[in-house]
């Protein structure tokens, strides 16, 4: 049995495996676009370097082991090909200006009223702002520590670094975040 | 306080959820164009490496055409040089000094000795020599290394102002055949009058003495057997009998006199090879006037001048100068035809110093 899918005729078993993997590329789109966004801090790379996640992901059909495997295994692809963009010369004689994404709905929401919404929003702004300014390699430990919430020793796994030199990022990668910030956070 | 990570958390949820499509991750022309991409980087980064290197190798270029000569024609004679100290020579001003027009000449010559300083620009560190030209080689030839002499005027046969600052001078004494090359010695204060440099009184200066040997031979066939230079020679005959020929070679420098009745030939040749960059000048008691050129057959240009003429009834001397590769050629012709001048010039192959390059 077959089905016309713009202009090309595939099979259901194929429909099904695509409508599997769909599910499969909703699920770490977005996780894997702010990886890349934060590291290479241009929408555009970041879009790309997903892109090409994925496109690496389904040209091998590689079989994981666990979800956790297949994870893994995405966001290394996604770090190495933001590494592979930040390592150009190119990029890196290209004096970027990181695109701070503006948390959605903050765009003329003064009509809100809500001071409480309004200072939780210039917060996260300025943790951002913080975040991006951080070079790359602790920015990188930072979101994956807190925001992945991966333990150092995955982190160590995924970014083929010693545990002691993921552990020094991070306290380094914190003790910057203390300067930048003006306010006081807890980092533990 | 609060808590950074929820804090962060919560930064990253408020960021413009991504979506992509199966379809926009399989399309291969989007993979392309990022592919073409990342060729466009790399070639913009190899094109900035050529850059670089097209730089870099003009630089070489550059500094290989830095023994390049450049002949010019001054109201008393001929001004040379590289081509960058002749730049910051101009640029600074003349830096040339006469030291002496009329030197008595030893034994029986007593003709008009040229006095050539090669000088450079102040703080250049480069090389300054005074060579002397012509056949009274015992006069004495200074080497001033370190070179930052300021504010010397030359007038008559003394040099004044007392502004000398280098700190060391290398005062060679040229000697006719002299096997001592390595004498050295320590002079403080040293003055310089007509044929020597004047130093400030005040000022301790070292001069470090040393010897360059000179030779002399009376023939093309000694000078042939004993010296491995290049200095071609007109292939013509130059008058009716040679009566004499006198030949000095000190260091890169050479020189043949030809005499032959009233008439006098001189050749000179310098080797700049070995130098960093010179600037010098060679100097007619008189001046000069009659700026021509002439390009013999060979195709090189020669720069031409006449010496000014005091009296109507003294011999007419022609001066041609030329630089070839790292050469310069200096031809004096006393009592010469302009014709005759010409048919000599035409018979010597400079091409020989290209060779020889």
């Amino acid at each position: 049995m077959e089905k016309e899918i713009k202009g090309d005729k595939v099979s259901v078993s194929e429909i099904a495996d695509r409508d599997a993997l769909q599910i499969k590329i909703d699920s770490y789109s977005d996780m894997l676009f702010k990886i890349a966004f934060l590291q290479i801090r241009n929408k555009q790379d970041a879009e790309d370097v997903v892109q090409e996640t994925f496109y690496q992901f389904i040209k091998t059909n590689k079989e994981f082991e666990s979800e956790e495997h297949e994870k893994a295994w995405l966001i290394r692809v996604t770090l190495n090909g933001c590494r592979k963009i930040w390592r150009s010369a190119w990029y890196r004689h290209t004096d970027a200006m990181p695109e701070v994404e503006v948390p959605q709905g903050m765009q003329g929401e003064c009509e809100s009223g809500m001071e409480k919404e309004l200072l939780q929003r210039e917060r996260s702004r300025e943790i951002m702002e913080a975040v991006l300014k951080l070079p790359g390699k602790y920015r990188e430990v930072i979101h994956l520590f807190y925001f992945q919430q991966m333990s150092i020793k995955e982190i160590c796994l995924i970014t083929e670094r010693r545990e002691s030199t993921v552990t020094s990022q991070l306290t380094r990668g914190r003790e910057m975040l203390r300067k930048k910030l003006k306010e006081e956070y807890q980092y533990e | 306080m609060n808590d950074f990570k929820s804090e962060y958390q919560s930064a990253i949820h408020e960021m413009k959820e991504y979506h992509i499509d199966i379809a926009d991750c399989m399309d291969e022309k989007r993979h392309r164009r990022r592919v073409l991409k990342r060729v466009q980087r790399t070639t913009a980064t190899a094109f900035s490496a050529v850059c670089v290197v097209f730089i870099c190798g003009f630089g070489t270029v550059r500094a290989a055409d830095y023994i390049q000569n450049i002949i010019q024609v001054n109201e008393s004679g001929f001004a040379s040089g590289d081509a960058v100290t002749m730049a910051k020579t101009s640029a600074e001003g003349n830096n040339t000094y006469l030291l002496g027009e009329q030197v008595e000449m030893q034994g029986t010559q007593e003709d008009t000795l040229s006095y050539e300083i090669v000088s450079v620009p102040e703080n250049s560190g480069m090389q300054q020599e005074m060579a002397v030209t012509d056949a009274a080689l015992t006069a004495d030839m200074i080497e001033m290394t370190g070179a930052s002499v300021t504010g010397n005027s030359v007038t008559g046969n003394s040099v004044s102002g007392n502004s000398v600052t280098q700190e060391t001078v290398e005062y060679i004494s040229v000697t006719d055949n002299s096997s001592d090359t390595n004498n050295t010695q320590t002079v403080e204060n040293a003055s310089v009058t007509g044929n020597t440099a004047a130093a400030a009184e005040n000022e301790k200066q070292e001069f470090q003495v040393k010897e360059i040997p000179v030779y002399n031979y009376s023939s093309l066939e000694e000078l042939k057997k004993s010296e491995d230079i290049i200095f071609p020679q007109p292939s013509i005959k130059i008058g009716d009998n040679i009566e004499a020929t006198d030949i000095t070679v000190c260091g890169d420098w050479a020189m043949i006199r030809y005499e032959t009745g009233e008439k006098t030939l001189w050749l000179e040749r310098t080797d700049y090879a070995g130098t960093k960059g010179h600037a010098s000048s060679k100097v007619f008691p008189g001046g000069i006037t009659n700026e021509r050129s002439y390009t013999t057959s060979q195709g090189y240009t020669y720069t031409l001048v006449d010496s000014v003429r005091e009296a109507a009834d003294e011999p007419l001397q022609i001066h041609a100068a030329i630089t070839v590769a790292s050469y310069e050629v200096y031809i004096d012709f006393m009592g010469f035809e302009e014709k005759e001048a010409m048919k000599i010039i035409d018979s010597i192959d400079i091409s020989l110093y290209e060779q020889g390059d």
